[in-house]
């Protein structure tokens, strides 16, 4: 057996540990072995270390308890059925297994009421009749869903088959042109119900903006208005009752290197690729951003409601929010960076430069090529991981409240303190910059 | 943009007996295949993967077996039953008269040319 085979069946003992064994619990264990060895092969591929990749391999299970318990009270309902004789239950029963008075249940699962009310607090789930339901995934309201956007990876070709291209869509039953001189003003574009694409035109000094629009109505074309310092573009008519298939193609000259853009976009995604700006400003209310290749000295994105996915960013400063959604960058340089988001999660790759970073629910997953300053990260109720640049020396200052700090580096390294839950000290002979990291109730790893 | 899971959910075992009608395959190698064929836009962890194995195995769609690896951890593989052809057939034909059917229920104009 190698030692990756024996590292995997023990941490899976750790977590099958919980049940009570049986023959399909068992089953099961050989074959997410298989799997995970699997996984194992293809992190490694990307990751630096043995532990990153056994942890990215391990995360990919996603809420694997849902079916082992569901595997072992499989078991224990067949038991049930070979027993002529089910137990009753007392009325009132309180013991270790928790306290039950007739169908009110209150044990190490959670608080239940019947099958109606359920508070399950090892998995997270709430669940009130059948209008409300809360879990990982997202909410359930009566009829409307809300949705946890939860999708771990970035990836690869992610980019090379998605980003649209600006050729005309087959929908489109009418197109509006405008032409707009650069200039050093501000250019704001204001759309309400619309997929925004930005790119790079074949021009020396136009912006180039197409509408399409799958029904022809003169009155849904954009305005332009002009004052001293600003360029206004918004979204025409927008009428309430039918949807008007919308899709904006804004072409920016090749290194407008002096444009300040701003694009607010209320409902719909926005795109960009191949852009060099000095200001690329965002403001999506409920849509995803997806970047490529995008040089400026300045950015600040607010993304309330949707995914931002970018890859190839060279910022000087950039600040990135994502109230409701994750964020994931990938190639980028940000000397000073201000990154977060509220419900979802922060995965960085190959990063360079330095800030701040922060999650308030989702992960914390930085893979770093290089410190050109000092980083402050924290993750309040989910788990932080970096991995730090593998050559350059740096600081760590890394305290978790209620979880475990650990370093996976054991060469090289000097600890000032050193505890299970907080870390100080140095890796290498010469450190210039601090991770400084904390997370409330999540584990904090450094490889 | 990610695919809504509430859109996508009905539509599990589906994916799952496509994949599994074009060869016999085990847990890690489906989810990949699952990644390849959206263009990397769709993943099922292997949590929600497992869930959907029981569900089909238990209604008959698919069986297991244990492959005869010679190194390394046995996999189980898992192929589509005849109940599970049909199955594939059956959703596949649902699904090219519901798509149809939705995309005009929800692009559609009750008047065209009328604006609001």
């Amino acid at each position: 057996m190698t030692s990756i085979e024996m590292e995997i069946r023990t941490r899976l003992d750790i977590i099958f540990s919980k049940y009570t064994p049986n023959a399909q619990l068992t089953e099961f264990k050989e074959e997410l072995i298989a799997d995970l060895m699997e996984a194992y092969q293809d992190f490694a591929k990307q990751d630096k270390s043995h532990d990153e990749a056994l942890d990215d391999a391990f995360d990919q299970l996603g809420d694997i308890d849902v079916v082992l318990r569901d595997l072992s009270q499989t078991n224990r309902t067949d038991e049930a059925t070979h027993n002529d004789e089910p137990k009753k239950a007392p009325f009132i029963d309180i013991s270790d297994d928790g306290f039950h008075i007739g169908n009110l249940h209150i044990d190490g699962q959670g608080v239940r009421l019947g099958d109606d009310i359920v508070i399950d607090g090892k998995h997270d789930k709430v669940q009130f009749g059948d209008w409300l339901h809360v879990d990982h995934d997202g909410a359930r309201v009566g009829k409307k869903y809300y949705k946890f956007d939860d999708d771990t990876n970035i990836n690869q070709s992610h980019f090379d088959d998605t980003v649209d291209d600006v050729k005309v869509p087959s929908w489109a039953a009418a197109h509006h042109n405008a032409q707009i001189p650069i200039s050093d003003k501000q250019f704001v574009f204001d759309y309400h119900d619309a997929i925004v694409n930005f790119y790079t035109n074949d021009k020396t000094d136009l912006i180039t903006v197409d509408e399409y629009f799958n029904r022809d109505n003169a009155r849904y074309f954009a305005h332009i208005e002009e004052n001293d310092d600003r360029v206004l573009i918004s979204q025409g008519d927008h009428p309430l009752l039918f949807h008007v298939r919308t899709r904006i193609n804004i072409g920016f000259p090749k290194n407008f290197d002096t444009g300040h853009i701003t694009s607010i976009n209320h409902s719909g995604r926005v795109i960009a690729q191949n852009l060099t700006l000095d200001t690329f400003n965002l403001i999506i209310h409920s849509g995803g951003f997806e970047g490529q290749q995008i040089k400026a000295k300045n950015a600040s994105w607010e993304v309330h409601s949707g995914t931002i996915k970018a890859d190839k960013l060279t910022f000087d400063k950039a600040e990135i929010f994502d109230k409701s959604g994750n964020v994931k960058l990938k190639n980028a340089t940000i000397p000073h960076a201000k990154i977060s988001a509220t419900s979802g999660s922060v995965q960085v790759d190959h990063f360079i430069g330095g800030g701040q970073f922060s999650a308030n629910s989702g992960f914390l997953r930085l893979r770093i090529d290089e410190l050109t300053d000092d980083l402050k990260l924290h993750a309040h109720s989910s788990s932080l991981r970096v991995t730090a640049p593998e050559t350059q020396h740096f600081n760590f200052d890394l305290s978790s409240n209620s979880g475990i700090v650990t370093v996976e580096r054991h060469n090289n390294i000097h600890y000032d303190k050193n505890t299970p839950s907080y870390k100080r000290g140095f890796y290498g002979t010469n450190p210039k910059f601090t991770i400084d990291a904390n997370a409330n109730s999540g584990t904090i790893k450094v490889y | 943009m990610a695919i809504s899971k509430e859109l996508i959910r009905g539509h599990t075992d589906t994916i799952i007996l496509n994949i599994l009608s074009q060869g016999d395959s085990y847990g890690y190698q489906v989810s990949k295949s699952i990644r390849l064929l959206s263009h990397q836009q769709y993943e099922l962890n292997e949590a929600t993967l497992y869930t959907a194995f029981r569900r089909l195995e238990k209604g008959g769609a698919i069986a297991s077996y244990w492959g005869d690896e010679t190194q390394g951890a046995r996999r189980k593989y898992y192929k589509i039953t005849a109940s599970g052809q049909q199955q594939l057939i059956t959703a596949l034909q649902e699904w090219e008269f519901a798509k149809d059917v939705i995309s005009q229920l929800i692009t559609g104009n009750m008047h065209e040319g009328v604006s609001l």
